[in-house]
């Protein structure tokens, strides 16, 4: 197996599980029940007064378990191919999150990010800074999509995309079918009225 | 917060089952038949007698293991020890993946269940 194609299964399955992440990012975004579960204890924990360490054991747990799957398929893929890049990929993959973790919340601090009046990002296609995932934490639910872990391109494409991708949402299928069950009604009345 | 469904009881369950499948398979590799789905069967089996839950992540995981076990096995038995541990790859043939993936496969299904019909399903923020 040569450089270059470990290299290529490196760099593939680490843009594939940042994207992984991103949409992962958008769809619990999405679903307020899972929403309520389990990601928003980070929100809550980051939008407070600095309090603990930059990780903590939800936040490990959350990476953790991620990282233990990707592993684990990236693993017997590398088995099966002979390529050791793929499991590399997902291994630095798992790292990437860590250190980025603690660089993108830097802006933790004495004053909760709600009162740092942080501006609304531009609309980058480059890398996704500190103060690009501060504003994610601050107003998760701004115009302006902040889900990417690494590449903020993930979520310029998340905004072309969005009016395909909602309705597959929790909150895009709970819609459906309110609406759904609306025009039901809606039919049987204009029938019943008819009688 | 265990997404994985990864409790006590699911990997003394598992382990026992991957015991008893690779023993089975060392043999069946003595006898010219090449069946690694027995580890499968048998850690998928081992989780799904064992775990008080459902979880798919726990099979995927399972699956995953089951995988790298059936590998270990054949690795110490000729013909597949002349490739060295890392050259499994090249004694794949179409027949062979086939029954890997079958290994897998076996392993992911069982493992996900739970042989008590009312086990809950592990989901994220469970």
């Amino acid at each position: 197996m040569n450089a270059t194609s470990t290299g290529f299964a490196i760099v593939g399955v680490f843009v594939v599980a940042d994207l992984v992440y991103a949409l992962d990012h958008y769809f619990v975004h999405h679903d307020p029940a899972r929403y309520r579960a389990t990601h928003s204890r980070h929100h809550r924990r980051y939008n407070g007064q600095k309090d603990g360490p930059q990780l903590d054991r939800y936040e490990l747990s959350t990476y953790g378990t991620a990282a233990v799957m990707s592993i684990a398929g990236m693993s017997v893929l590398s088995l099966f191919t002979g390529n050791p890049g793929f499991l590399l990929g997902a291994v630095l993959k798992f790292v990437h999150t860590l250190l980025f973790h603690l660089y993108q919340h830097r802006w933790w601090s004495a004053v909760p990010l709600r009162k740092q009046g942080l501006a609304p990002p531009r609309r980058t296609w480059g890398l996704a800074s500190a103060e690009y995932h501060a504003f994610h934490h601050s107003d998760p639910d701004d115009a302006i999509f902040t889900f990417a872990e690494s590449w903020a391109g993930y979520d310029r494409i998340l905004e072309i995309l969005h009016p395909w991708l909602f309705p597959l949402t929790a909150v895009g299928r709970a819609r459906r079918l309110a609406a759904g069950s609306a025009n039901t009604t809606r039919a049987g009345n204009v029938s019943g009225a008819a009688r | 917060m265990n997404w994985l469904g990864w409790s006590t009881r699911a990997i003394v369950g598992a382990v026992l089952g991957a015991l008893a499948g690779a023993w089975m398979y060392h043999d069946a590799l003595g006898r010219a038949c090449d069946a690694p789905w027995l580890v499968g069967l048998g850690m998928g089996a081992g989780a799904f007698v064992a775990s008080p839950d459902r979880s798919s992540m726990r099979g995927l995981l399972v699956a995953s293991m089951a995988i790298w076990v059936a590998w270990a096995v054949q690795a110490g038995v000729d013909p597949y020890s002349k490739e060295g541990l890392f050259g499994f790859y090249r004694t794949l043939t179409v027949r062979r993946l086939g029954a890997f993936a079958a290994c897998g496969a076996a392993a992911f299904l069982l493992a996900r269940a739970s042989i008590n019909p009312k086990a809950r399903r592990r989901v994220a923020g469970s």
